[in-house]
């Protein structure tokens, strides 16, 4: 296929399509660059200098107050903001939610005492009221309902983690949500307290809010040992190019109403980089030994991760059947935590058809199988952050005449 | 771990955040030289002139937020081609597209072509989006596959893959071009 002659007339191709297309296109100016990014950093001041005065005083939130929610909340943003960012100690004090305004749910239903918080599974499939994901969101991320699905469910709206806690000294146990949504490139999330209300469930109180331009995003969330939510914030949502390395990251305890930085090391964080690989080392007739390795190359050790798989349709672990990657990958196995430098090693058998069963797609392109690892954070009480994507999965080709 | 400013400072060092004027005319100077190749290799990739001038333009933008980290790199050009790839691999992610590109595959070889003329641009769409970069990195851009697969972190194997399938099947394409011209 492909002889001199090809290459020749592949670059000969490519380089007039170049040439042409250079002609063609019209970018922008580099000052036009500079303006856009002059821009950016604008918005980025002024939504930072909101978004550091709703962390420090984080907004309560009422649904059954929708209907009003709008016309008092913006007023109350708009003073926040001409006020003096830098304002004193009376500003910068977290401010209680008014307790007149928020329904309580103890007086309505008369049971939130006695029943358990909702947890993951009672609230995935739900329909309810969600505070706003933003500015020109409600379109990709409508809230008024909004479905919440699991992170590989159909819908936009995906309740990531629910953990219980008790937000203060004395109170009762809640259900704290972490929910995302992606209507750009960046999911954007928001940390809620959500509660059973009448026959179904209600946010009662959001707490953390990730918008374009913030400053922190939350990448995950976990019980306190005491009492309180943990966040994990990164400076940013990571997306496309963005490493998650190279961003800014810390943890907050959320409590009575407002939240506070942590330094020092937390216990039961689980921050790391797990790294999956897999090769072919034996093959028999129709079946293949893979050995797959995961190895945990961060500096921390890997919390509970899952090993993964999909293929094309002549691909499949034995026994099970083949695993569409447009469908998302079938989990296969459950490994109970990493320490930090170590590995894990586990062998499967593949069966692989008779080439010439192969669809005609599959003889042209080869068949193919991907193992990923997954470290869900929605496991376990705890922090969870994988700080490398690009390794957690490992591609095997066999290719088009059946090697591989 | 790292640490965190307080807001304040973090409103202090971006309002006062002002490039040298050597670096200005350096970005600029930068961004002059490359910015209609990769803009043409986006369109390449996209078929979108408006979509492609956007992608390249918001890497510029990247890089320009972040110029004194990424002058200093061995090659900062190879840094805004992957962010302008990256974002093109996700918005056609996001938007379907690939899904519709292997729809169409799927239709190109369970059908035969039905005579409608296939150029370089239109034979590109019909293959897969890793096939396509790959060719495009390849010819377009000159990249060797080592530096294909340093830019898109895949195994070097795999890049030869998405070459030869790539090319296998843009040489079809046109091979059914050349020979209903030639009729």
């Amino acid at each position: 296929m492909s002889t001199p002659e090809d290459e020749i007339r592949f670059a000969e191709a490519f380089n007039e399509l170049g040439e042409s297309a250079e002609l063609m296109v019209e970018p922008p100016t580099a000052a036009a660059i500079r303006s856009k990014l002059r821009r950016r950093r604008a918005t980025r001041v002024t939504v930072a200098a909101v978004a550091a005065l709703a962390l420090l005083a984080p907004a309560s939130w009422a649904l059954q107050q929708a209907a009003t929610a709008e016309e008092r909340d913006e007023p109350v943003i708009a003073e926040e903001r001409t006020g003096d960012p830098t304002g004193g100690e009376e500003s910068a004090k977290p401010q209680e939610p008014t307790p007149s305004t928020e329904p309580s749910l103890e007086t309505e239903t008369g049971t939130s005492e006695t029943a358990p918080p909702p947890s993951f599974d009672d609230l995935v499939g739900q329909e309810l009221e969600l505070p706003s994901f933003g500015d020109s969101t409600e379109l990709a991320c409508p809230t008024g309902p909004a479905q919440l699905t699991a992170a590989d469910g159909e819908g936009p709206v995906h309740l990531i983690k629910v953990v219980h806690a008790r937000l203060s000294e004395d109170g009762p146990q809640r259900a704290v949500a972490l929910v995302g949504c992606r209507p750009g490139e960046a999911m954007i999330r928001q940390v809620l307290v959500i509660e059973a209300e009448g026959d179904g469930y209600a946010a009662t109180e959001q707490l953390h809010l990730y918008d374009y331009g913030a400053t922190a995003s939350v990448y995950d969330i976990a019980p306190d040992a005491d009492y309180g939510v943990l966040l994990g914030l990164l400076e940013e949502e990571p997306c496309c190019s963005t490493q998650i390395q190279d961003l800014d990251r810390w943890i907050e305890r959320y409590r009575d109403g407002g939240s506070q930085k942590l330094t020092g090391d937390v216990p039961g964080v689980f921050i790391t980089d797990l790294a999956v690989s897999a090769e072919v080392v034996a093959s028999g007739e129709g079946t293949r030994e893979v050995v797959v390795t995961v190895a945990n190359l961060g500096e921390n050790d890997a919390a509970q991760f899952t090993l993964n798989i999909c293929s094309t349709e002549s691909i499949r672990l034995q026994g099970e059947d083949s695993r569409d990657c447009s469908e998302g990958p079938a989990q296969v196995e459950t490994v109970d935590g990493l320490g930090a430098g170590d590995s894990y090693e586990t062998t499967w058998t593949i069966e692989v058809d008779p080439r010439e069963e192969w669809p005609e797609s599959g003889r042209a392109y080869g068949q193919e199988f991907i193992v990923g690892v997954q470290m869900p954070s929605n496991l376990i009480d705890a922090l969870v952050l994988e700080t490398d994507w690009e390794n957690n999965r490992a591609q095997r080709l066999f290719d088009y005449d059946g090697t591989d | 771990m790292m640490t965190r400013d307080s807001p304040d400072a973090i409103l202090d060092s971006v309002s006062v955040e002002q490039p040298p004027l050597r670096a200005n005319q350096e970005f600029d100077d930068f961004y002059a030289a490359n910015v209609r190749a990769l803009t043409s290799q986006l369109l390449a990739y996209t078929g979108n002139k408006a979509e492609a001038e956007d992608l390249v333009a918001e890497a510029f933008c990247r890089a320009l937020a972040r110029w004194r980290q990424v002058r200093e790199y061995q090659n900062p050009v190879a840094w805004v081609r992957r962010v302008a790839w990256n974002l093109a691999t996700s918005q056609l992610r996001r938007r379907g597209v690939i899904q519709r590109f292997l729809n169409r595959q799927r239709e190109t070889h369970e059908t035969a072509p039905d005579g409608d003329r296939v150029d370089l641009m239109r034979a590109l769409a019909g293959i897969t989006p890793n096939h396509r970069k790959a060719v495009i990195l390849r010819y377009m851009a000159g990249l060797t596959v080592t530096e294909i697969a340093e830019q898109e972190g895949a195994a070097e194997a795999t890049v030869r893959s998405w070459l030869f399938r790539g090319k296998a099947a843009l040489a079809a394409r046109l091979t059914i071009q050349d020979e209903r011209e030639q009729r």
